[in-house]
């Protein structure tokens, strides 16, 4: 059978930054999804949208601290990532209290975070080839 | 007919995921479709080790995922990354770490995850069993 959508692909991040292992395995699929040049979007929705709220320290919990695995993005080709409008205001963020250049120690073009809607999402998942939740 | 990527990211008795994984590579097979590769990931590389017992009177599920690999020759994939991480190690990976012995499961390959990047898009239909 021939596929009829494109190779897109999209992953779904909905555990916070300090889950086990979810939000780690989720960035390293992405980034090996960009190594091979197949154009990959990460949404962060639900709790995932806390993992790019600035001013977090892992370290305190002696786990690692994901800014600067956002910040080392641009390196792979992604300079965007999409953000549930509905979480944050569900978590009561708005776009100034998520992770800035600074934290993401990146002296490249910084990653852009870029609202999005249900129905945006559900366009982006209809176009997509395959959805990968974590 | 369409060929399939399942992917299984829960292990073993603590979660639907593999057992559901598991019946749905079955049913796929059953109804002439193909597998076009399993892909083991996070704690689903536990479906992989060969340390597991279970009791008696309960399915062996690294077993059973073993013989349909092999009844129908199945690549089954086993992440490295995730692998590593939690002690599934092939003979190669255990002398290089200088660990005391391998303890995956003759049939599956640990490999990384281009693998999936590949079977994501090779394959007509991405299926993913999670806990």
């Amino acid at each position: 059978m021939a596929n009829l959508k494109s190779d897109k692909v999209v992953f779904m991040s909905s555990t916070s930054p300090w889950s086990p292992s979810d939000p780690s395995a989720c960035m390293d699929s992405l980034l090996t999804f960009a190594v091979f040049d197949i154009p990959a979007t990460l949404v962060l929705h639900g709790e995932g949208v806390l993992q790019v709220v600035k001013n977090q320290n892992g370290s305190i919990l002696g786990l690692k601290t994901l800014a600067k695995t956002f910040g080392a993005l641009g390196l792979y080709g992604i300079d965007e990532v999409m953000v549930e409008a509905r979480a944050l205001q569900h978590y009561g963020l708005s776009m100034h209290d998520l992770l800035d250049a600074a934290d993401m120690e990146t002296a490249d073009q910084p990653l852009r975070f870029t609202s999005i809607t249900p129905a945006q999402l559900a366009s982006l998942i209809a176009d997509s080839k395959a959805v990968f939740n974590f | 007919m369409s060929s399939f990527a399942i992917i299984v990211r829960g292990a073993p008795y603590t979660s639907q995921a593999s057992l559901s994984a598991y019946r749905f590579a079955n049913a796929v097979l059953e109804s002439g479709h193909s597998v076009y590769r399993l892909f083991f990931y996070q704690d689903g590389v536990y479906n992989a080790s060969a340390q597991i017992v279970p009791p008696q009177d309960e399915m062996h599920l690294p077993k059973a995922w073993q013989q349909l690999i092999a009844t129908h020759e199945l690549d089954a994939v086993v992440c490295v990354a995730s692998a590593l991480k939690r002690g599934v190690v092939d003979d190669k990976e255990a002398a290089r770490y200088e660990l005391a012995c391998g303890s995956v499961l003759p049939g599956f390959v640990i490999s990384g995850l281009g693998q999936l990047v590949d079977a994501t898009i090779t394959a007509d239909r991405v299926v993913t069993f999670s806990p």
